[in-house]
């Protein structure tokens, strides 16, 4: 495994910790997870700046994750193009590479961030639920990640690696912007008749505190009022995301003409 | 063995980059293509291996349509200038990635090309941290090392220095054989000389013998 792979996600959980938790007497693992899903403040207008910051954990899975595919596209592809007729093997085979190589990022970062709660004695004891957050979080935001880093590749590999960022980043921060500026509409029962529009932004699908759960021992630690979307359904529609996306890159990536315009020499 | 081009067209941003090519290729002679930058050399190695769809023409192989991605009938090796392989994978991973998918080699053999090209099969650095010199000779390696019969150079000694021009050239000299089509470009005067038996020039994408 590369180093800025593992260094990136232990320094995001050190300034994280210092930042958020270092003041707190207590702290259990799950409230731990509810802070690091954009959970530090209430959805108001004016906390852009303090989203950005928590955003960053992905720009920075983006930066390391978002041009493999693409980098690999432009090097070895043609090498392994001539050996075999299936480039949508050769685009599974990365993808799923790349899943394993973000679900890792994800594993670092929070178990970084657990051990330095636990090194500074913050957390005293586990409870079951821990674990259903763990395992919501890493899920949640590893296809999340996922799935705007296969974008992210296929816009450079028909693009320019740029504009991928700019478009796949300027998404996100109007979608961040968006849950912001409607935020108090959440807290109304308008939400009650328009959960639509908290289910249509990406960005809300990781904001865990938001959510609700059929669990009661998950359900006690989701306390945001008039909640409508539960944490199962938000993740299934990553999960019918991340299979959507995976069968467009592989129609995408098979037309392609290797080595075409942008890369060619002679 | 015979690849032929019939009347080869390619357009890139309404550019002919190949303008009516038609040639044969028959194995046992080594072929080189000649021409200044710019001119199509790449482009028609690309467009025998498969790897750029044809706009116009075919390129058949003994008879047959081979440039289809669909009907891939070619056993074939290629190295192209400026291309490198998984930059962070090491020698011996990144040819061992490769054949895996054909599962045509052996580790032993993987290895044997990797020292055969100047290179040491043990080293662990991945291939980003080569030198462009290492680069180059690992890349030819991954050409030839699962011994096809239709080998395609571009440029195989650029960025070499004198001994490693040497390694490959002599390496190049043993692959000639009556069941292989070799076709190298160059712009090295010496190295056409030294390897090829004929050659043609390309100029704005069109071939001249």
């Amino acid at each position: 495994m590369n180093k800025k792979n593992i260094i990136i996600p232990v320094s995001y959980s050190i300034f994280f910790f210092m930042i958020y938790i270092l003041t707190s007497k207590e702290i259990s693992v799950t409230e731990l997870i509810l802070r690091l899903s954009f959970g530090t403040f209430s959805n108001y207008k004016g906390r852009l700046g303090e989203a950005i910051f928590q955003y960053f954990l992905i720009v920075f899975a983006h930066i390391i994750f978002g041009s493999t595919l693409f980098k690999n596209f432009c090097n070895a592809t043609a090498y392994f193009y001539v050996r075999t007729v299936n480039l949508k093997r050769w685009f599974l085979g990365e993808a799923l590479t790349l899943l394993i190589d973000i679900i890792k990022f994800y594993f670092i970062n929070l178990f970084a961030l657990i051990g330095l709660c636990l090194f500074s004695g913050k957390i005293h004891k586990f409870e079951f639920s821990d674990i259903l957050f763990i395992l919501y979080f890493i899920a949640l935001y590893s296809m999340f990640t996922f799935i705007t880093c296969i974008i992210l590749n296929i816009i450079s590999i028909y693009a320019d690696s740029g504009i991928a960022f700019m478009v796949v980043e300027g998404l996100n921060t109007i979608f961040m912007g968006f849950y912001l500026i409607t935020g108090d509409i959440f807290t109304t029962e308008y939400l009650m008749d328009h959960s639509y529009i908290f289910k249509l932004n990406p960005i809300c699908h990781l904001i865990i505190h938001i959510h609700k759960s059929n669990l009661s021992i998950m359900n006690k630690y989701l306390t945001y009022p008039l909640s409508q979307t539960s944490l199962s359904t938000s993740f299934i529609f990553l999960l019918l995301c991340t299979i959507f996306i995976l069968i467009a890159g592989c129609f995408m990536i098979d037309k392609m003409d290797l080595i075409g315009d942008k890369m060619e020499g002679e | 063995m015979v690849i032929s081009l019939k009347n080869v067209s390619k357009n890139i941003k309404r550019k002919k980059v190949l303008d009516n090519i038609s040639a044969e290729f028959e194995s046992g002679i080594i072929y080189g293509l000649v021409g200044r930058n710019g001119s199509g050399k790449t482009m028609l190695l690309r467009a025998i291996s498969g790897l750029i769809q044809i706009d116009e023409g075919e390129i058949l192989l003994d008879g047959e349509t081979s440039n289809s991605r669909k009907n891939k009938t070619m056993d074939l090796g290629i190295m192209i200038e400026n291309m490198g392989l998984y930059p962070e994978l090491n020698a011996y991973d990144n040819l061992n990635y490769l054949t895996g998918l054909n599962k045509k080699v052996s580790k032993e053999t993987i290895n044997k090309y990797i020292e055969m090209v100047g290179l040491d099969s043990k080293d662990k650095r991945p291939f980003r941290k080569y030198s462009l010199g290492m680069k180059q000779r690992l890349v030819f390696a991954q050409a030839i090392f699962e011994n096809p019969s239709i080998i395609l150079l571009d440029e195989p000694t650029n960025s070499l220095d004198e001994n490693g021009v040497n390694t490959i050239r002599n390496i190049i000299m043993k692959l000639k054989s009556k069941d292989r089509i070799i076709i190298i470009t160059s712009h090295n005067k010496e190295d056409i000389n030294i390897l090829t038996d004929k050659i043609y020039t390309i100029s704005d994408g069109r071939l001249e013998k």
